[in-house]
């Protein structure tokens, strides 16, 4: 018995991954351009001296 | 700092315990399951989470009732331990075997892995926490109110800030907090609350989906930027958040035929996630609608059924907002301050009015490029308090992979029943802008990530790819995250670092508040211009926004009437915040804000400078030439904010 039915699908997987990978690039090019280093990052380097 | 924390701990784990013997006494469990069936994790939660809403509703009442003290609050406390000492051993026994089963219960590397992070991630927010107030909601009312009412002796009506008018159930236990130690415990009560929500998280999962998942939906959530952010704060959002998902776990229980008495349980908390914020009421709408639609399964149909589930629902949830609604009568005549309802004569407190007209003015032209944006932010989130990079991702994957897919539409409906209902009743720009309001939608959806990630690692013959991609985005931004917040303040809790001169380093205004303490007489009231971020909770004086009346004044001589009329004996000006236009001072943020005063003139006649610092000036206001002329009938006194 399948635990999982939906688990023979190839297809559900895909998706899951395609979903994942979108979400997943979409945040960190939100992220790479966003008050994190305007704010955080390059405040703390600067202070460290590394900048 | 870090030798004071044993003890802020002792007090705010004795009231935690006290709060979940309290619960368990009023929930009847008297008789612990763990003897039959082991710790029950879902029953602890539904015990604390009833005694910390009674705990905060007898907080309330004796405040109103003139007991607002360090010693009544220790004889509630102690009486609260003796009464229910037997329910408390029990929570505590079941709370440790339960931790002891969850170590042992760890199986695997990935597993170890989840928990190192989970615990360092604790860590970190616990130093990030433990440091004095500095987050702008906590200073303007969260922290001050309490103390305004410490220093009053009762629970009484302080017209001054509109969100005093907002239901408190939170803010109550931080009174206690503050009553019997300080502020700190205050703090440390909230942190506590973000590893009951983590808690709660893993009960959810395990109870109604799948065990192996609990762990990576806990650690995915308790790993949010959100919740780290707010880890850190006295900020009230995670108490809402906590009973909101106990709210949700009782209706689920409840479908899966637990009786009224779950439903019960669920309208209550609902009505406690709506007493300790005004945003709640999306958990009240979304748990009724949920009520009235759906049915447990030895139910048969029926609108007469319907209507009377959600009659039960809304009932219990009138039994831990209605105090609140009470006090607000009381106060004011108006249970929904400081809101207005013009059909029933109720007036609006002017601080909303004000905000409501910033607001609206905002919301006027929205171009279609800024919704976009906006929707953006509110779905792949801020980074500093958004859901992180893994709720939404692996969510597809958990809907495919969750076990009970009834219970996961009961818990998506619930999820964007919230969503919905705050997102359709925010203004602009708080709908795209504060994630925070959206952490219950949020929360929930951790579980179906933590089953993504699980199902992921079943799925995949090569589950390790998989899994260092999330371990990889758990360590980085959201760790880091945490790890960065506590490591800026470990100085300060190893006491390297003064209160005072940390205190000095992140708040801009500081130096207004100390030299006022040093310099105004007491009872002064002092009113800011342009921003109440003026950390109101380090000045002796109360501080006051302005009227409409006030920012509407023109001329010199009638402005001062005016603040003669409302006893303020000092103004806080935001100067960078106001830019000349048209004759008027326009806010650059907030047109609600607008002021009309002649500066100039003001300076030369009524206004003395006294100090300058970052933009702001405090002044005196000087009466001379008014006091001969002007009777002021209540000298300095409350009055005028209701209009």
């Amino acid at each position: 018995m399948n635990e999982y039915p939906n688990l023979s699908t190839r297809r559900a997987r895909l998706w899951a991954l395609v979903w994942m990978a979108a979400f997943l690039a979409d945040y960190f090019l939100q992220f790479f351009g966003s008050r994190f280093w305007r704010d955080l990052a390059l405040p703390l380097l600067g202070r460290m001296g590394l900048k | 700092m870090i030798r004071t924390l044993p003890v802020d701990l002792f007090w705010t784990v004795w009231m935690i315990l006290a709060s979940a013997g309290i619960g368990r006494k009023a929930l009847g469990a008297a008789r612990s399951s763990a003897d039959e069936e082991g710790p029950d994790a879902h029953g602890l939660l539904m015990s604390l989470g009833s005694g910390l809403a009674i705990l905060s509703l007898l907080v309330l009442g004796l405040g109103m009732a003139g007991m607002v003290s360090r010693r009544g609050y220790l004889i509630l406390l102690a009486a609260a331990s003796v009464l229910c000492s037997r329910e408390i051993l029990l929570v505590l026994r079941e709370a440790v075997r339960l931790a002891g089963l969850s170590i042992r219960g760890l199986s695997g590397r990935f597993e170890v892995f989840l928990a190192a992070v989970l615990l360092s991630a604790a860590a970190a927010n616990l130093i990030f926490n433990y440091s004095p107030p500095t987050q702008a909601r906590e200073m303007l009312y969260d922290l001050t109110l309490p103390k305004i009412y410490l220093q009053l002796g009762r629970i009484r009506d302080v017209p001054d800030q509109k969100e005093f008018y907002y239901p408190m159930a939170v803010q109550m236990l931080y009174l206690m907090g503050m009553g019997l130690r300080s502020a700190l415990v205050a703090k440390l009560l909230h942190f506590f609350l973000g590893l009951a929500c983590a808690a709660a998280v893993a009960a959810v999962t395990r109870r109604f989906f799948r065990g192996s998942a609990a762990l990576p939906a806990a650690v995915i959530f308790y790993l949010m930027p959100l919740v780290t952010s707010l880890s850190g704060t006295a900020n009230i959002d995670l108490g809402t958040l906590f009973f909101g998902l106990i709210a949700f776990s009782s209706l689920a229980l409840w479908l899966e035929g637990g009786g009224t008495k779950a439903l019960a349980l669920a309208g209550f908390f609902s009505g406690a996630a709506l007493g300790s914020k005004v945003t709640g009421i999306s958990v009240v709408t979304a748990g009724a609608a949920l009520a009235f639609f759906l049915r447990s399964p030895e139910e048969p149909p029926g609108i007469s059924r319907a209507v009377r589930r959600t009659a039960v629902f809304l009932f219990a949830a009138g039994l831990s907002v209605g105090p609140w609604l009470v006090r607000n009568a009381v106060f004011t005549g108006n249970p929904l301050a400081p809101f207005a309802v013009p059909a029933l004569g109720w007036k609006a407190h002017e601080g909303a009015l004000i905000e409501l007209r910033g607001l609206e003015k905002a919301a006027g032209n929205v171009p279609a490029s800024e919704i976009l944006r906006g929707t953006r932010n509110l779905l792949v989130g801020d980074i500093i308090f958004g859901g992180g990079p893994l709720v939404l991702a692996f969510l597809l994957a958990g809907i495919y992979g969750a076990d009970g897919k009834r219970n996961l539409r009961i818990l998506l409906a619930f999820a964007l029943a919230n969503f919905a209902v705050l997102l359709l009743a925010l203004p602009y720009p708080h709908r795209f802008y504060e994630n925070r309001y959206y952490a219950l939608t949020t929360g929930l959806l951790a579980v179906p990530a933590g089953l993504g990630l699980d199902w992921f690692g079943r799925v995949f013959k090569s589950k390790g790819w998989v899994r260092g991609l999330a371990g990889a985005c758990l360590l980085f931004p959201c760790l880091a995250l945490s790890l960065l917040f506590g490591a800026r303040r470990i100085p300060l809790f190893l006491g390297f670092q003064s209160q005072e001169s940390y205190l000095a380093e992140k708040l801009p205004f500081y130096s207004h508040a100390v030299y006022a303490n040093k310099n105004l007489p007491r009872g002064s009231k002092v009113l800011m211009l342009g921003s109440s971020d003026a950390h109101a909770f380090y000045w002796d004086a109360s501080l006051v926004p302005p009227s409409l009346e006030l920012l509407a004044g023109r001329d010199p001589e009638d402005v001062a009437k005016l603040l003669w009329g409302q006893g303020i004996t000092h103004v806080l000006y935001f100067e960078g915040f106001y830019r000349r236009e048209d004759g008027a001072l326009k806010h650059t943020e907030n047109s609600g804000l607008d002021l009309h005063w002649d500066m100039p003139k003001m300076r030369a006649s009524h206004l003395a400078g006294l100090f300058r610092s970052a933009g702001v000036i405090l002044y005196r206001v000087d009466y001379s030439d008014l006091s001969d002329r002007v009777h002021n009938p209540g000298g300095i006194r409350f009055g005028g904010n209701f209009g």
